[in-house]
């Protein structure tokens, strides 16, 4: 049953990357789009397009910290003791994001805008940042098993976690990138996917560049995951990178859909090659996923109640986006 | 945690068998969240309510305001009935089942029968009460009536020092105690009076008095609950998994934690300021009618407000 979990928690982990890092990425863009007045054209696609459905994507991080700490507690005390500083950063930043959004909408000088507006901006890129040093914190081994702390600042200012958090933060523009193009058509709007399509694809050779440097870092600093990558997990590497250069030879030649579905599939085959690659460890070379798991009650338990939360919530969830894709949901509050 | 059930432990004290349903459905589970939804219910009324009692006593005694009174005041009004029968019924429990939190609670420092219920007053080191008014035998009444005052209330002494909260723990316990049943009470009094009216005369309360006493039930039973989980949580100290586990051997050993402490409390300090601010400046713009409708999220609809200007001087 903990091979059960296991993937449970890590497709809790790839739906955040996936969902959570569009919501960040748009963020981003909101950041760079420029002054008050150059920036307001995207910023509008930008808030039309996260507005409804802003914090919904929480809650796969919320069922990824459940499913760990009750599944896998060493490995959950191994972490939270190892890498605080980067998830208060992040959790911080979650805070921060959310209320600034919420307040944005709320004041009408411009002043007051511009402020809460940096804070939403700004903390969308530190949190996949610092979620981005967390996953290399692991990925490289630095956690230690036995609920212990390793070293607080070395564990997440390493290379693997620099890379990790430069990847999250480009894969994450990359992702809104892609999102934004379609909803710039869909409200009709020609300059702004032209805008949003330049940096799709910016965003993504970026990506792939950095994705590419990574597997010299990783055999540098992550050799248990370097060596999974290139043997057991390599398929899924592959898949990943077909998927990334499908993606942009789509939004070169200006595909509508299909830039959307090959974009996710780069980013879930990337987490998947994650897991596998360090498999079976859930902490590499410290603690597998055997030795982590919780009794078999607590996990069957946790396991019946996912499977609940797919019945009942994944409907409401698949709804939510259709409707939001289709535009049919109103703007928060009004 | 405060009846910890549904797992067996091995000779080191690790976790090796778990029954979630038995973790779940434990022996103080029933009365412990049936007494927090309803307090869930009494809060969100008063508070809901003591809004447009504030604005009644404003002279906006409009429909919109009544309605927006008299739905959640009543629901809290029902609630509370509810609530101290089942805060009587918890309170028997901790008696049967956490002696030494009852102990804290009702302020017994040695097990005996005819025990008084102390109102106030507060524990000294050498075992003492001082203070406070004492009804006599009163505390051991309510724990079994069957008994009457020959009822024995378990002491404090009974247990080592080190496994039973500090005085100083005590007396942050007793006195929460005190404030959620006072102020129970007088919640459940302010019920009293808003029934009767209804019952006879077939209207709510019309004096100034009730409204200003509404208006601040809610603020008080936010109190009041807070002060109830004081007395569970101070209570049961020093353990957190009573009788497994103690705080101590549960907090983490990382250094830093007052800093965290300390940003957390910065950070949504300055996010409940802000979160005034902004309010303050969308009911400002409200009142000055520059807004559309549209504009404030959250904002009542357009026949409300015409209700609303219709009977109010604007100022």
């Amino acid at each position: 049953v903990s091979t059960a979990a296991a993937v449970v928690l890590f497709v809790g982990v790839t739906a955040y990357a996936l969902f959570g890092g569009a919501d960040f990425g748009a963020g981003f863009w909101d950041l760079v789009a420029g002054g008050t007045d150059r920036g307001e054209r995207p910023r509008e696609v930008i808030d039309h397009s996260i507005a409804p459905v802003w914090e919904a994507n929480h809650v796969w991080l919320i069922f990824s910290f459940v499913v760990l700490w009750t599944c896998f507690p060493d490995a959950y005390a191994s972490i939270t003791l190892t890498l605080f500083v980067p998830l208060t950063i992040a959790a911080f930043g979650i805070v921060l994001r959310g209320s600034s959004f919420a307040f944005r909408k709320s004041v009408f000088r411009t002043r007051d805008r511009r402020n809460f507006g940096a804070a939403f901006a700004i903390s969308s890129v530190i949190v996949p940042y610092a979620f981005g040093t967390v996953a290399g914190g692991i990925a490289s081994g630095r956690v230690p098993s036995g609920g212990e702390a390793g070293d607080p600042w070395e564990s997440w200012v390493n290379p693997t976690s620099i890379l990790g958090g430069v990847l999250a933060v480009c894969v994450a523009a990359y992702l809104a990138a892609v999102y934004l193009v379609r909803d710039a058509h869909r409200l009709d709007s020609d300059e702004m996917v032209a805008y949003f399509r330049r940096r799709a694809i910016g965003a993504g050779v970026v990506a792939g560049v950095v994705a590419l440097v990574g597997v010299f870092v990783l055999d540098a600093d992550a050799e248990y995951l370097f060596d999974g990558l290139t043997s057991r997990a390599l398929p899924l590497v592959i898949v990943s990178g077909l998927a990334g250069v499908g993606a942009l030879v789509l939004l070169v030649r200006g595909a509508r859909l299909g830039a959307r579905i090959t974009a996710a599939v780069a980013v879930v085959a990337v987490m998947g090659a994650w897991g596998v690659g360090q498999w079976d460890y859930l902490l590499p070379e410290s603690l597998t996923v055997d030795q982590a798991a919780a009794p078999d009650g607590t996990i069957t338990a946790v396991l019946v109640a996912s499977g609940l939360a797919a019945v009942f919530i994944l409907p409401a969830f698949v709804l939510l986006y259709r409707l939001d894709q289709r535009g049919l949901l109103p703007e928060e509050g009004a | 945690m405060n009846s910890p059930e549904g797992f067996t432990l091995d000779r080191h004290g690790n976790v090796v068998d778990v029954d979630p349903l038995g973790v779940i459905f434990n022996d103080a589970m029933p009365l412990m969240a049936a007494h927090m939804v309803i307090a869930a219910y009494v809060v969100g009324g008063f508070l809901l309510a003591s809004v447009y009692a504030v604005g009644m006593l404003r002279g906006r005694r409009d429909r919109y305001h009544r309605l927006g009174f008299l739905i959640p005041f009543s629901v809290a009004a029902i609630a509370i009935f509810v609530q101290m029968g089942v805060g009587d019924s918890l309170a028997r429990w901790v008696y049967n089942n956490q002696p030494t939190k009852f102990a804290a609670i009702e302020l017994v420092p040695e097990t005996s029968s005819d025990v008084p219920e102390t109102l106030l007053g507060h524990l000294n080191d050498d075992g003492t009460v001082s203070g406070g008014i004492e009804i006599p035998g009163f505390a051991s009444w309510l724990s079994d009536p069957s008994t009457g005052t020959a009822t024995v209330v378990q002491g404090l002494d009974e247990v080592p020092a080190d496994e039973r909260p500090t005085t100083r723990q005590v007396n942050t316990v007793h006195l929460a105690w005190d404030v959620m049943i006072g102020l129970g009470t007088l919640l459940c009094l302010l019920a009293l009076w808003y029934w009767w009216a209804w019952v006879f005369r077939r209207d709510m309360p019309r004096s100034k008095l009730f409204l200003r006493v509404a208006a601040c039930a809610g603020v008080l039973s936010v109190i009041c609950m807070e002060a109830g989980w004081v007395v569970s949580e101070v209570g049961r100290q020093p353990w957190i998994v009573y009788g497994h586990m103690r705080v101590d051997e549960a907090a983490t050993a990382n250094t830093g934690i007052w800093i965290t402490f300390l940003l957390v409390t910065a950070l949504y300090t300055g996010l409940g300021i802000t979160l005034i601010l902004v309010l303050r400046g969308m009911s400002r713009r409200y009142r000055a009618g520059r807004v559309e409708d549209h504009d404030v999220p959250y904002g009542p609809d357009e026949e409300a407000l015409a209700a609303d200007d219709a009977e109010v001087p604007v100022g």
